[in-house]
């Protein structure tokens, strides 16, 4: 478990960057064009924030489980919108599942609120008639997360196991298809948590309790759910299975930073295409001590740092 | 009366037509409700019908409703802009102005289980100066809050973290032109001139478009104006009988 420090303000902004690489692995395709999101110019391959944050619930719930942080893991996440088996759920469906795990009887229209997790992290919008409100998220990306450097993206043909049917006959031939292969990206996300929102979104969780752990508290179930969701509970899927959690590290600055997109780290790049893990680690050696001195991310102002085994950053040591 | 000035950048933004608020297509900057949302955001004004306005009063928040105000605006934002008679420019200081696709799987209909492809079209490196006309002891608070914000900042939708930075405080407006104007008609490229209506709760209308806001670009240059800053809200008019 990566333990999170106490923080030394309550107001302000709060930031996290978690590196993370995939190997050969398709991260976040366009649902539109099912190809990967690159920027053509640079060849950097980038997800939305809507990927990272999908997996980190996932991680969220592991870790909830794994530490027994509330009585009922499987409603540690509101938004699942699939049980195991497959079956789609709506709203309604879910935050009966949270009422009905939780035991509540007299239902209040916050309950999704104060009994999952991701909501006071993520926000939401309850949209339900003659009880509307919404949640702001107080954690996000500040950018879009994106290898730091160019990739090498193959096009692969694939053929599936089994020839289709056609009105009704089996085609002779089985049916194929190209797709985007990534053979190698690190990625950087670059979280920012206000932290006068996470207090006003988690200060009524019933199941965490704010005057215990404060923000400290919930930048643990942050930080800890995406590790996870990128170490020991990866998602098993072909396309995101190869996809490991490389380093994270948590900071409060304390005063002026630059705002620097670690996307740009790109322009300090002397080679520009990397394809494997120790090319970007040397990269990183190189150019990430400026770029985390520029946000203010000095030893004194950190509240989390890990590195995975096969990723010794000396500016993190 | 002082000027706050202050860059608002970062990595996409989603300016929306407020009379299109379903739409997916950014317009190119924000108007001045949205920056006026953005300075109450910084400040703690917080939405009646969110999280952060604490205990609902259901019965008031019914009568906006009944009005015709689906999402109403914070009363102290309202009252703020009054008190201190917002007054704003904007301008786009980026390259040349272009947007991106941006593709997610999302749920808009939450009575249906499965998920809804959207796409939408968003400004890249969105990159604008802003300056606020306000009384000297509100531009220093207001330049305080917008370095120590007391909710998130975005730029027209929560999945556009806003970044605020060069924030300071002047006793003259910075040099250069190039600023949004005015325009009852435009051509191409403009945002809907959108301001807060200030007496909504006696009208049920809580924006008013009155015309656009043009932002020049670098391949479509402004006019010189005199004074570029505008009234940032605006008072719904009984039409006389």
């Amino acid at each position: 478990m990566i333990k999170v420090n106490p923080l030394s303000a309550s107001s302000g902004n709060v930031y996290v960057l978690f590196g993370f690489e995939a190997i050969q692995a398709r991260p976040n395709l366009d649902p539109y064009t099912s190809t990967l999101r690159t920027n053509d110019e640079t060849m950097q391959v980038f997800t939305s924030d809507v990927h990272l944050k999908h997996h980190v619930r996932r991680g969220i719930k592991a870790f909830a489980a794994a530490e027994s942080l509330i009585p009922h893991p499987e409603t540690a996440v509101f938004y699942e919108k699939e049980d195991d088996a497959g079956n789609a759920r709506d709203f309604t469906l879910r935050l009966k599942q949270v009422r009905d795990a939780a035991g509540i009887k007299d239902s209040d229209p916050k309950d999704a609120l104060h009994y999952c997790l991701d909501l006071p992290l993520f926000g939401y919008v309850h949209a339900i008639k003659s009880e509307n409100f919404n949640v702001t998220n107080a954690a996000n990306t500040l950018f879009r997360p994106s290898t730091f450097h160019a990739c090498e993206i193959y096009s692969l043909g694939r053929n599936n196991a089994f020839p289709t049917l056609k009105d009704g006959a089996v085609q002779e031939s089985a049916g194929s298809a190209t797709v985007d292969s990534l053979e190698y990206g690190f990625f950087l996300a670059l979280w920012e948590i206000n932290l006068n929102m996470l207090r006003v979104n988690a200060e009524h969780h019933q199941l965490i309790d704010w005057q215990k752990v404060g923000a400290a508290g919930w930048l643990e179930i942050l930080i800890n759910g995406m590790w996870k969701a990128y170490t020991s509970d990866r998602y098993p899927s072909f396309t995101q299975r190869s996809q490991f959690a490389q380093f994270v590290v948590g900071w409060q600055p304390t005063g002026d930073v630059s705002y620097a997109n670690p996307a740009e780290l790109f322009d300090k790049l002397e080679q520009k295409k990397l394809t494997a893990h120790h090319e970007a680690l040397t990269a990183l050696n190189t150019v990430l001590p400026d770029f985390l001195r520029g946000w203010g991310c000095t030893p004194a102002q950190r509240f989390a740092v890990q590195t995975a085994a096969n990723c010794p950053l000396t500016c993190l040591g | 009366m002082s000027y706050l000035c202050f860059e608002l950048t970062g990595d996409l933004a989603m300016w929306r037509n407020p009379y299109e608020s379903m739409g997916s297509f950014s317009c190119p900057g924000p108007s001045p409700a949205n920056l006026a949302g953005l300075l109450g955001a910084a400040l703690g004004f917080a939405s009646p019908r969110s999280q952060g306005a604490g205990t609902q009063d259901e019965k008031a928040l019914k009568a906006l409703t009944e009005k015709g105000l689906p999402w109403p605006v914070s009363a102290e934002l309202l009252q703020w802009q009054v008190d201190n008679d917002y007054h704003v420019a904007c301008r786009w200081i980026g390259g040349s102005l272009r947007r991106i696709m941006w593709n997610v799987n999302g749920c808009k209909e939450i009575g249906k289980g499965e998920n809804l492809r959207m796409q939408q079209q968003v400004i890249a490196a969105p990159d604008y100066e802003v300056v606020v006309r306000l009384p000297a002891a509100v531009a220093r608070t207001t330049a305080d809050a917008l370095a120590r914000p007391a909710f998130p900042l975005f730029l027209g939708a929560s999945f556009c973290r806003a970044i605020v930075r060069r924030i300071a405080v002047r006793e003259t407006l910075p040099d250069g032109g190039n600023w949004a104007q005015v325009k009852k008609t435009a051509w191409g490229e403009a945002t809907p001139l959108s301001r807060h209506v200030v007496n909504a709760e006696a009208t049920g209308e809580r924006i008013r478009s009155d015309g656009y806001w043009v932002y020049p670009t670098p391949s479509w240059p402004g006019e010189l104006q005199a004074d570029p800053l505008i009234c940032g809200y605006c008072r719904w008019e009984q039409p006389v009988s």
